[in-house]
């Protein structure tokens, strides 16, 4: 079809158009392939165009009419007594050159396909209900309540929705306080529970799941099960510290877990894995490292400064510009005096008054309860 | 209706016409040639003294204009094909962009005009967007406006009011294209931001009224596939809202940083190769000030580091087409 419609071939790199100079053959004289029908000019010189195919051949355009590349001049008819109108409505009136695209009228927007598709819907099914060109508008009307319900909860994060934080070593009461932390925020929810006890498998603890053993983090991370990971464990620092390097290195993200009821002041500093309770103090100009547990009523002092993996009892309290290193493990009620430095790998026992530095990988033992002197 | 030709060839003839220390410079420029794309026709009827044909030696005329803008003239250099530059790069580099810098009380008023692009079948070395290769140059300031521009007038305030070099380039396909302004562009919406004294920022909207699906940060050639998807976009429901800087370098950051926040997916588009161009500084500028808000990562679509074909097919494949922009946007989308 398109061989009997002559068109101006683009010529020349400096023109889009051409000037008709003249006819070869007189309007509806049969013509065979290869016939010289025109001559048109560009800007360099004169070209014969030449018949695609036999037939006869309709003139479309008066000598000096000027045209554009692609533009059709005539029409090879096959048959003498036909009109090229015909094969030009067939051929449609675009040119050949450019970078048009996909003609025919069209059902739907592209915005429209595009909604539709992300949403699930079948857009095809919905212009034949609608019997019209379907539009953005169109699409959405047509969802249904529970597509957006669903689409709510499978949003990505973090626009419209909480992080969602695993519990990594979190079956045991480390793993409830922790879970009842979160409840009280707005700004996270609990979505599972690791631990490497396998008799806690397939239960649950405060409504969330306990869903294998800690290494289960690596392929949850990579499904995108969830957003950010926090560590539990606080019974074996160790552990702990080899969990928290283990995860990371595979590029899972961290989160800190703070309980609402936790007073941060102004210019404290923190790392990430960081898990504080109920009550919690951190006066101004606090710094912690990484990987912390810090349980109830934990009072930092201002300036202090506290490593990376340290595990604090109840009511453990610092005063201030206490520097603490890593590792550090102290039972409940140890009050530490100002100025104090305690180096890493420490562990210090419930009820201790620390009044005097200590080196590292030192275990304090508590005096407790000795007569100084009789009444 | 005024193309960017006419509208060049309207800001070179108000400039020696109205400031004698005006001289424009170049190979084949004067009539009945009147230059490669015929920029300059009529003007050394009109001006004959001031309307100068050179030799065939870009470093040397580049030379000679740097000299008539140190002793007080305002040169306006053409050279045919940017290409050239290449040959000019000495005098651009070592010796006009330096001079303010290294001599108490310089100046080199001097605009340096080029055609850049590619789109005519013109092959490798007539057909390439070298301004890369000079973005980042000390002194430099480089400046493309797009079809939304009046290049006349900005061509017209940098000769009349920079005191530092500049490339002004020129993409060789807008030429004959009408400009997009209030009259001729009714179904996009034009907005002008002026951070940069002469050089506007436009901002069109395909449709306005809606939130922009996609934002684009283009320049100078750019503008015109990218004007034919916005309108066919217009009928799909697509919003686009394209930002056309004029000032290459330096960049009108604080407009491109609160046009750029206004959401939609970001894409930057140039005609120059793909790797270490413009669109690399602005997206790492947008990133350093935007981190936070983007939603997305931001996308790049340039044109493939290889030689131009001169087949217009092959051509097509190489460089930045209609159709390579709305499938870029389609799949951001997706």
């Amino acid at each position: 079809m398109s061989e009997r419609i002559l068109r101006l071939p683009h010529l020349n790199t400096n023109d889009d158009s051409a000037v008709l100079v003249s006819w070869l053959v007189a309007d509806g004289s049969p013509v065979s392939a290869g016939t010289a029908v025109a001559v048109v000019e560009t800007t360099k010189t004169t070209q014969e165009l030449e018949a695609g195919c036999a037939g006869y051949c309709a003139r479309l355009l008066d000598v000096g009419a000027r045209i554009g590349s692609g533009d059709p001049l005539a029409v090879i008819l096959a048959r003498p007594d036909e009109r090229p109108e015909t094969y030009l409505a067939a051929q449609g009136r675009g040119t050949e050159r450019g970078e048009g695209r996909e003609s025919g009228e069209k059902r739907w927007t592209k915005k429209a396909a595009l909604v539709a598709a992300k949403r699930g819907l079948d857009i095809e099914a919905l212009a034949d209900k609608l019997g019209r060109k379907v539009g953005e508008a169109d699409v959405i009307a047509a969802q249904r309540p529970e597509d957006a319900l669903r689409d709510l909860v499978e949003d990505a994060y973090p626009h419209g929705r909480r992080e969602r934080v695993l519990l990594v070593g979190g079956g045991g009461g480390g793993g409830a306080i922790t879970l009842d932390a979160i409840m009280r925020t707005h700004h996270q929810r609990a979505v599972g529970i690791l631990d490497n006890n396998s008799a806690l498998h397939g239960k649950t603890q405060l409504g969330v799941p306990i869903l294998g053993n800690n290494a289960l983090a690596h392929s949850l991370w990579a499904e995108g099960f969830f957003d950010a990971a926090i560590i539990v464990v606080t019974a074996s620092i160790a552990e702990r510290e080899g969990l928290f390097h283990e995860l990371s290195r595979a590029g899972i993200r961290f989160t800190n877990v703070i309980d609402p009821s936790v007073d941060i002041r102004s210019n404290v500093v923190m790392g990430v894995g960081n898990l504080i309770m109920a009550h919690g103090f951190l006066a101004t100009c606090v710094s912690l490292g990484d990987n912390n547990f810090f349980a109830s009523h934990s009072c930092i002092e201002h300036h202090s400064r506290i490593g990376s993996h340290c595990t604090f009892g109840p009511r453990t309290t610092t005063s201030g510009a206490v520097n603490i290193g890593d590792r550090v493990k102290t039972g409940m009620g140890v009050l530490i005096e100002p100025y104090l430095e305690i180096g890493d790998d420490v562990l210090i026992p419930s009820g201790t008054v620390v009044a005097s530095p200590i080196p590292a990988n030192s275990v304090i033992k508590h005096a407790d309860n000795s007569v100084i002197r009789p009444r | 209706m005024t193309t960017y030709l006419e509208s060049l060839r309207a800001g070179l003839a108000r400039l020696l016409d109205g400031d004698a220390r005006v001289y424009l410079l170049g190979e084949d420029i004067v009539d009945p040639y009147g230059g490669a794309f015929k920029v300059t026709q009529g003007l050394s009827t009109r001006f004959p003294e001031r309307v100068i044909a050179t030799p065939i030696s870009e470093a040397g005329i580049t030379g000679f204009a740097t000299g008539l803008a140190l002793r007080g003239y305002r040169p306006v250099l053409e050279i045919m094909f940017g290409d050239f530059l290449t040959l000019c790069a000495d005098q651009i580099v070592n010796h006009m962009c330096k001079f303010p810098g290294m001599y108490p009380g310089v100046a080199v008023p001097l605009v340096i005009r080029t055609p850049m692009g590619a789109g005519r079948g013109y092959g490798a070395t007539h057909s390439q967007s070298l301004e890369k290769l000079f973005l980042g140059t000390p002194g430099l300031s480089i400046v493309a406006p797009s079809l939304v521009h009046d290049p006349g007038a900005i061509l017209e305030y940098l000769v009349r009011h920079r005191q530092q070099p500049t490339l002004f380039i020129e993409h060789k396909l807008l030429y004959g294209m009408t400009l997009i302004d209030g009259d001729t562009g009714q179904d996009l919406s034009v907005k002008s931001f002026t951070e940069i004294p002469g050089c506007p920022t436009m901002v069109l909207r395909n449709l306005p009224a809606l939130r922009p699906d996609v934002t684009v940060i283009a320049y100078g050639g750019v503008s015109r596939p990218l004007g034919a998807v916005m309108r066919r976009f217009a009928e799909e429901e697509i919003s686009v809202k394209a930002i056309f800087p004029a000032s290459l370098q330096p960049l009108p950051l604080n407009t491109l940083i609160a046009e750029a926040r206004e959401g939609g997916r970001l894409l930057i588009i140039e005609e120059g190769t793909e790797h270490f161009n413009w669109g690399s500084e602005v997206a790492s500028l947008l990133y350093e000030h935007l981190l936070g808000s983007l939603r997305h990562p931001i996308k790049r679509l340039s044109s493939l580091a290889t030689v131009i074909p001169c087949a217009a097919e092959r051509e097509e494949q190489v460089i930045i087409t209609e159709r390579k922009i709305e499938d870029t946007i389609l799949e951001l989308l997706g």
